[in-house]
């Protein structure tokens, strides 16, 4: 009550509301044996009750005092709240059972002394403001979808509160941003709705900690996008990684990064690390070029002197980076016959991948997407000794049939076009911009695309293809600003024998030629076959502008 | 009645009357597959023990925080 009188304004949405808001008993009379139904509280709440919306839930909801509701507010519900967008609205539902949660309760949890909840709170963000009536108004459901952008889950692990989420970039200030997201159904206040985003949690450390918090998330992910996957709960994952400890696993004390790189493969993935000492020059280009794929990647950072290791996603990019375009700089090939090819032939490569820019992080210590530059990760941390954290490793869960990594790709598309049976023009300026992508996606893209002329069109979508493709589009700083490219090469990613013919070669077309080989002689033709400027492949990451 | 709409075929007869199409069976073009093949074996050795590096120290990197 006394919270109530300093947020007035609380008391009398609630009170609009008082015939759906039951607010549960005090946490001290909540394990009396007996069976008795228990009423979900709902509550709306717009920008200045933010504060007193969630205060006052975390009291009621689970008997903390005031003073310590307003310290994990601030401390660590507040951060994710500040990069919402000013307009919008919560929806909060006491009671809920988060799967996610709940498998951390019945594991490990409730065979503690102290009493933790079984129960959530759920909060739901839509986009502008929505009422009671909304909700009860059948023609109102559409609008109620449109407005949705996701939600937040607050789980009584106190005082990392912040559990599964789900949030659209739509619901930040800043949501210019390409991602890989996913669509998740959910309900609030009894409806369906559906939200595009990726998940984040932030870790409880004791069942999870950053390592299985970006397990989870990627399993999450994928799980939800894909019928192959399917999402694992906490105990799945400390199951799955018990025959590679010589301990007991919970409390958690993280995990290593091959690790991660197991459970990942366990769980049906074809996990393939990077590390950032081995591959040096190469290592940020592969990373990029995996994101450009559309592959959320586990990324270890680490300041060694400091002691800190840290496990985070990279699963995006910002947007539009077209203007920067002339500062790329060319591309630094250490192959001796590929250097003399382009000194002979006077042809300059540039690599999309090398274009410096920012990228979008899933990290369980800070709110849902983070911007960052890979040379500073944890940029956004306020201690000096985070900011010194460098990457160490990526993962990439791919496809395990993708038997054709990056590295090897990139440089068989390098090799062919610069020392192939027909190399490129001489006097070439050229920017590659290699990815993976399935087939069926690429060929779905190109059947709509307007930019791809009718000859070209035909003889992509009619070509056998493997499920999963690596297509190298080349283009010039120029095109690329206009996000066009003049040639492409489309490579078998299921065919890791690279030295052997052309092998992994499905089609080519640059310098106003068309490479194939033919099926019954296996031997490379060239056919003439004019194609013009084509709008580049960009589907691999959704979109969000401002 | 059916109606083969696919044109894969249609075009490549068309490029093959135009005399368009060339094979790439040429002494210089065999030379150039086999130097390219041993170079990309020397990059699928290179990614081995890239490959394998990486694994033994991502061993060493404990992720906690």
């Amino acid at each position: 009550m006394l919270l109530l009188l300093f947020f007035p304004s609380l008391y009398i949405q609630i009170t609009v509301l008082s015939k759906k808001c039951r607010i549960n008993p005090p946490l001290s009379i909540s394990f009396i044996p007996k069976i008795q139904a228990v009423s979900i509280s709902v509550y709306i709440a717009t920008k200045p009750d933010w504060a007193m919306l969630i205060t006052t839930l975390l009291c009621e909801a689970y008997g903390l005092d005031e003073s310590f509701s307003e310290q994990i507010y601030i401390e660590n519900v507040k951060p994710h709240f500040e990069s919402l967008k000013d307009e919008i609205c919560l929806l909060a539902e006491t009671s809920y059972v988060d799967g996610f949660y709940r498998d951390s309760y019945y594991h490990y949890f409730s065979s503690k002394l102290n009493c933790y909840s079984r129960d959530c709170i759920r909060i739901s963000l839509f986009d502008g403001e929505v009422s009671e009536e909304d909700f009860a108004d059948p023609d109102k459901y559409d609008v109620l979808q449109g407005k949705y952008r996701g939600f937040y889950v607050l789980r009584p692990t106190f005082p990392l509160v912040i559990g599964r989420s789900v949030i659209s970039p739509e619901a930040l200030k800043d949501s210019e941003m390409r991602l890989c997201v996913s669509d998740f159904n959910t309900t609030a206040n009894g409806l369906k709705l559906r939200v595009c985003g990726f998940p984040h949690s932030s870790q409880d450390t004791e069942t999870i900690t950053c390592a299985e918090t970006t397990l989870w998330a990627i399993m999450e992910y994928f799980g939800n996008k894909y019928a192959y996957y399917k999402p694992v709960q906490p105990s799945k994952i400390i199951k799955q990684l018990n025959d590679l400890s010589y301990e007991r696993q919970v409390p958690s004390r993280g995990l290593a990064v091959h690790q991660i790189s197991y459970a990942l493969k366990e769980f049906g993935f074809g996990t393939r690390m990077y590390g950032k000492d081995q591959y040096g020059d190469e290592f940020e280009r592969l990373l990029s070029c995996y994101v450009e794929s559309g592959i959320p990647l586990v990324i270890a950072i680490q300041n060694e002197v400091a002691g800190i290791g840290h496990a985070l996603l990279a699963v995006g990019r910002e947007n539009d980076y077209s203007t920067r375009f002339d500062e790329l700089e060319p591309c630094n090939i250490d192959d001796e016959k590929c250097l003399l090819a382009m000194a002979l032939n006077d042809i300059e490569i540039y690599d999309y991948d090398s274009m410096p820019k920012r990228f979008v992080f899933i990290d369980d210590n800070h709110p849902v997407y983070q911007k960052a530059t890979l040379a500073k990760p944890a940029e956004h941390y306020p201690s000096d000794d985070w900011r010194k954290c460098t990457i160490t490793h990526f993962i990439a869960p791919l496809y395990p049939k993708i038997y054709l990594e990056a590295f090897q790709a990139k440089k068989y598309v390098i090799q062919f076009l610069l020392t192939g049976p027909q190399p490129i023009r001489e006097h070439s300026e050229i920017v590659l911009r290699v990815f993976l992508a399935s087939s069926r996606s690429y060929k779905h893209e190109l059947a709509r695309n307007n930019g791809v002329s009718g000859e070209l069109k035909n003889l992509l979508i009619e070509t056998q293809m493997s499920k999963f493709i690596w297509v190298a589009e080349i283009s010039t700083k120029e095109l690329i600003k206009a996000g066009k490219a003049s040639g492409l090469m489309i490579v078998d990613a299921t065919e890791a024998n690279v030295y052997h013919k052309v092998n992994p070669l499905i089609m080519a077309v640059f310098d106003g030629n068309l490479l194939v080989l033919e099926k019954s002689s296996g031997k490379l033709q060239k056919k003439v076959l004019h194609s013009e400027p084509f709008s580049i492949y960009d589907h691999n990451l959704k979109a969000f502008d401002k | 009645m059916i109606k083969k709409i696919s044109k894969t075929e249609v075009i490549n007869e068309r490029l093959e009357r135009e005399g368009k199409v060339t094979t790439l069976d040429k002494k210089e073009h065999i030379d150039a597959i086999i130097a390219m093949n041993k170079q990309l074996e020397a990059v699928r050795r290179e990614y081995q023990i890239k490959d394998r590096k990486s694994q033994i120290t991502a061993a060493n990197v404990i992720l906690t925080m």
